[in-house]
């Protein structure tokens, strides 16, 4: 059963996909950034213009994505970082190690262009829900 | 395999360096595993900068599938377990040899694919792989039937 994981927290997506899908205790996140957590058009959404703040907000909205599916940092896999700039990579870590060094996650990371010009960090995530958890995951969203 | 928090467990190859920041090589999970994204660097210690790095795509191909298959065996798998892989290329025109080395590798194990020209976090890397696969048992996300899939 496929299903999709609404994210109150989260503002609408910019195209036809959903923030979130669950199938059986596996999630996936869609790419998220420093904008999901707004509405209105891509254009018009506010963007931080630094790198640290961009990338915080980044991994608050992967968050907030995570505790809508009931599940917190501990339960993700293997995230994809896209950057568009080499020399954020350090700072990226820093941050990265700060907000969940306790959790073990693959990571996959390189260097591209993002949707906006000013748009640095794109994060998507895998999870897995914890045994036991399915049955209600499944039951829970709607 | 090191045992972790909400039933994941840790890959970690004896045979690859540490990794460049705060990941792990590898996570395995309800039957499934995720290995990071692994480069010709992989197999090497200390700063990502200091590492030594092939000039040629076609040596860092090889040894970017030869620290995959590392990851892999050191999570009891082999290329038959791997599901899918996303190949991320500097320039468009080494994908012909990718292409070959590849073949060589995987021995015809058929794997998934996406590739994407992109950069890397280093000037001189030319290639970079993720992968996942599953558990030849299988477990409650892909099955016992995981590694039952016909070539």
């Amino acid at each position: 059963m496929i299903e999709k994981q609404p994210v109150a927290a989260l503002g609408p997506s910019l195209g036809p996909f959903a923030r979130g899908v669950q199938a059986g205790r596996l999630v996936a996140f869609s790419g998220t950034s420093a904008y999901s957590h707004l509405s209105g058009p891509m254009e018009s959404r506010e963007l931080p213009s630094t790198f640290g703040a961009q990338a915080r907000q980044t991994f608050a909205n992967l968050g907030a994505a995570l505790e809508a599916a009931g599940l917190d940092w501990s339960d993700a896999i293997k995230m994809t970082v896209v950057l568009k700039r080499r020399d954020d990579y350090a700072e990226l870590n820093a941050i990265r190690s700060e907000l969940f060094t306790e959790e073990p996650i693959a990571s996959t990371t390189f260097i591209a262009e993002l949707l906006r010009e000013d748009k640095l960090i794109e994060v998507d995530l895998w999870a897995l829900a914890r045994d036991g958890d399915a049955a209600s995951q499944g039951a829970s969203v709607g | 395999m090191v045992e972790g928090r909400a039933g994941k467990r840790v890959v970690a190859p004896a045979g690859l360096g540490e990794p460049i920041g705060p990941f792990v090589r590898g996570i395995a999970a309800g039957g499934l595993v995720a290995i990071s994204g692994t480069s010709a660097l992989s197999h090497l210690s200390g700063p990502a900068n200091e590492r030594p790095l092939a000039p040629d795509f076609e040596t860092q191909a090889r040894q970017t599938f030869t620290n995959l298959e590392t990851a892999l065996t050191a999570a009891g798998l082999g290329w038959e377990h791997a599901i899918q892989m996303t190949v991320i290329l500097t320039r468009r025109e080494d994908y012909a040899a990718l292409n070959a080395i590849r073949a060589e590798a995987l021995g015809g194990t058929p794997v998934a694919s996406t590739a994407v020209v992109a950069d890397l976090l280093r000037a001189e890397m030319q290639i970079e792989v993720d992968l996942w696969a599953v558990e030849p048992n299988g477990g409650d996300i892909v099955g016992s039937s995981g590694s039952g899939v016909a070539p």
